[in-house]
């Protein structure tokens, strides 16, 4: 098998894959726990149980980095969603959820057999979600005869890096006594997202997604009135598909090491999100989709120009990518032209000019044929 | 975690591929070029003189 080394001799534009990418503390631990079985050295017990004693001091931490009373890991943040649901929730019962929300959402909800009533975005250009229209959506259920069971807010989505006023929704569910879930997936280990300080009742984090973690993990984290109604998916008779393993586990242990420095930089990852939104709109034919200013550093563009250009290549959409990848450049989904995804977590200024003067070359080139 | 005792030629191993996951972070840092910047450079002359005074530590295990 060859060795992965994306990371190190391309700039990944991916953005599902910037905020997991591990620093070297991170692999120096995980590389030490590698053999199989590792994590059970001390223990002897069934194998997906996890053992509390080895985990107190990660629950520790991770409840006072999220301002939660307790966490609940598991494989992802959709088996965090589905373990919330069939917790609290029977089939049929309503909830209210963005329009911006993940499908892991929806497909957490439709498994359990849940009603959705999901709230439409602003549309072009920004596409945002009103923190208001949790309220409208409330009051319409109402005259209806029908009440939500849980809000779900995703705070940051993976479509446009909007970024939504957690504390406006959570006022809402307050007055109307509904519990609220946020989806921290693409912002909680990114940056500090505090559950008591918002004063909403639970929240889905990804290690993968959001806090440098190798592998899959999850969590879930609730506040006390809570934690009696979770079942814990690390319990012997719950089902399989639920918690995370160990060396995940060890991952996201190994990376909170590191989760004040990572934190700190926040502020220079938005601007430098910004920074790069500007030079490339000054390209022309490349416009930002989503909220403007970012709060974010996953950026939507919409692309005419290069859809243009592609109508002129053999190759079609597929030049992007691969003329990219020549000059050192991955991580935009192949054939794809009309809009790039990409996220500028992680890169330096440096890399992320060399990505723009990339682009500057591929609509000189079409134009001028220079 | 509980702490296991840890040799020190095990110590410097561990020291060393930490080390050298520190320069993975360079090249991450500076791809696709790896053209270091002056406080860059510096950066990696240390690590590097760091691993070679490792290397000496794991070269007793021969003699």
């Amino acid at each position: 098998m060859n060795l992965r080394t994306l990371q190190e001799d391309y700039i990944d534009l991916n953005p599902l894959q910037a905020g997991g990418r591990t620093v070297a503390e991170t692999r120096l631990v995980v590389n030490s726990y590698a053999d199989g079985y590792a994590g059970y050295d001390q223990y002897s017990g069934p194998f997906f149980q996890i053992p509390r004693k080895e985990t107190a001091l990660l629950h520790k931490q991770l409840n006072e980095f999220l301002g939660t009373d307790e966490i609940f890991f598991t494989h992802g943040v959709r088996e965090a969603k589905v373990l919330l649901f069939q917790s609290i929730l029977k089939d049929g019962d309503l909830i209210v959820i963005d329009g911006n929300a993940h499908f892991s959402t929806i497909a957490a909800a439709s498994k359990l057999g849940l009603e959705i009533f999901s709230i439409k975005n602003s549309g072009s250009p920004d596409y945002k979600i009103d923190p208001r229209d949790y309220e409208a959506a409330i009051l319409q259920l109402k005259k209806e005869h029908k009440k939500p069971k849980l809000l779900v807010l995703t705070q940051v989505d993976g479509n446009y890096g909007n970024l939504v006023d957690a504390r406006k929704v959570t006022l809402i569910a307050k007055k109307y006594n509904i519990p609220l879930l946020l989806n921290s997936a693409y912002l909680a280990g990114r940056t500090r997202v505090n559950l008591a300080e918002i004063g909403a009742d639970f929240i889905v984090i990804s290690g993968h997604k959001s806090f440098g973690v190798p592998g899959h993990i999850g969590g879930l984290g609730v506040t006390q009135k809570w934690v009696d109604k979770i079942q814990d998916p690390s319990k012997e008779d719950k089902p399989w598909d639920l918690p995370a393993r160990y060396l995940a586990i060890v991952g996201l242990y190994a990376s909170l090491e590191t989760t004040d420095k990572r934190v700190a930089r926040w502020d220079d990852e938005v601007k430098k999100a910004n920074w790069f939104v500007e030079k490339m709109e000054s390209i022309g034919g490349i416009r930002l989709v989503g909220e403007r200013p970012k709060q974010h550093d996953l950026i939507l563009f919409d692309t005419p120009v290069l859809e243009k250009i592609a109508l002129t290549k053999r190759k079609k959409g597929y030049f992007l990518a691969d003329e990219l990848k020549k000059v050192g450049i991955v991580g935009l989904r192949p054939g794809q032209t009309q809009q790039i995804r990409i996220s500028t977590y992680g890169l330096t200024r440096e890399q992320l000019d060399y990505v723009y003067k990339t682009f500057v070359g591929l609509v000189k080139e079409e134009k001028y044929g220079i | 975690m509980a702490k296991n005792m840890i040799t020190n030629e095990t110590q410097t191993l561990f020291s060393m591929i930490g080390i050298l996951e520190k320069v993975r972070d360079l090249f991450r840092l500076t791809a696709p070029t790896h053209v270091l910047d002056s406080e860059q450079k510096a950066e990696l002359m240390e690590y590097l003189d760091n691993l070679k005074a490792k290397i000496q530590v794991l070269e007793r295990i021969t003699k």
